[in-house]
């Protein structure tokens, strides 16, 4: 029997060999999987662990990708909605002074 | 890709982890599924990724528009759906990228509206994946031989005493064989890769 795959209907092929591999897995014990999951350097039963990324938390994304914000801003009462604009505002102002402030020292070393 | 959202006051978390938290799935559950979603994304459009796949699936069961069959255990089932799940993707792709190229015939008194004439040839695009899938599976075992062989057989829907007569080989070094498949495969769903 050959060793590389026949290419004479690859979409039958692929379909068969992907259920074959479902009914591999299917049949895999728990320990088989946590013994897999060890050899990456994972532990499942730990929080947060590697093993569930995309499946429990997604990769890499931002509080926008992952909370509908406008959906969460129309949920604010009013009193919330003022206290985070003059949060945010606050913030605003704070990052910009420090931001003059480290300009400031760069182009003056000496004046600290 | 079904995601965390904020209403109102309480995030709603992904399918997969009200699942898990619904204790319908354990977390080993969790993660032979996510192998299997990442099998089945070797078949699928390239706009779709496994975890589409996966929490998709966990939605679909969630809000009962999928209902689990008497006797079928949850897992198998969930495995189905995103088998499902894929077919449906495929007719969307097919659907979109046969339109583009569809041969429109103007309409005729009499004759029914949206005469259309499809293209009957394979899909290129999924023709094309395919090759290229059988051959990433093809790298992936190529380092054993047997196992490789046994792969070739089960792409002709061979069954395993088939596939033992034609190779010659014992039963115990064809469990063997799959055993170490079984481990590949694990490790290569298991594994994530950050992009």
């Amino acid at each position: 029997m050959q060793t590389n795959m026949k290419v004479s209907w690859p979409e039958a092929s692929l379909s068969r060999l992907l259920e074959a591999f479902e009914q591999e897995i299917l049949e895999a014990s728990d320990e088989e999987i946590m013994e897999a999951a060890k050899e990456l350097g994972m532990n499942p039963a730990m929080k947060g662990s590697a093993a569930f990324l995309d499946v429990k938390y997604a990769i890499g994304l931002r509080g926008r990708d992952v909370y509908d914000m406008d959906a969460w801003l129309d949920a604010l009462t009013e009193e919330e909605r003022i206290a985070l604009e003059v949060r945010m505002r606050r913030k605003d102002e704070t990052t910009t002074s420090r931001q003059a402030t480290t300009s400031r020292q760069r182009k003056n070393p000496g004046n600290k | 890709m079904p995601q965390r959202k904020l209403v109102g006051n309480n995030i709603l978390a992904m399918p997969a982890e009200t699942a898990l938290a619904l204790k319908i799935v354990s977390k080993s559950d969790l993660l032979r599924l996510k192998t299997i979603a990442r099998i089945h994304a070797r078949g699928l459009p390239a706009d779709v990724g496994w975890a589409d796949l996966l929490q998709e699936a966990f939605a679909r069961i969630l809000d009962g528009s999928r209902q689990q069959p008497e006797g079928v255990p949850l897992v198998a089932f969930l495995a189905g759906v995103m088998r499902s799940l894929k077919s449906d993707h495929w007719r969307r792709a097919l659907r979109e990228s046969r339109y583009a190229q569809e041969c429109r015939i103007p309409q005729t008194p009499g004759e029914p509206e949206d005469l259309e004439l499809g293209d009957p040839a394979p899909d290129p695009e999924r023709l094309l994946g395919a090759l290229q899938e059988l051959a990433a599976i093809d790298r992936l075992f190529a380092n054993n031989r047997v196992v490789l062989q046994i792969i070739n057989g089960l792409a002709e829907g061979l069954t395993a005493d088939q596939i033992c007569t034609a190779m010659g080989i014992s039963k115990t070094d064809y469990d063997s064989a799959r055993k170490r498949m079984r481990r590949t495969l694990l490790r290569e769903g298991l594994t994530c890769r950050l992009i």
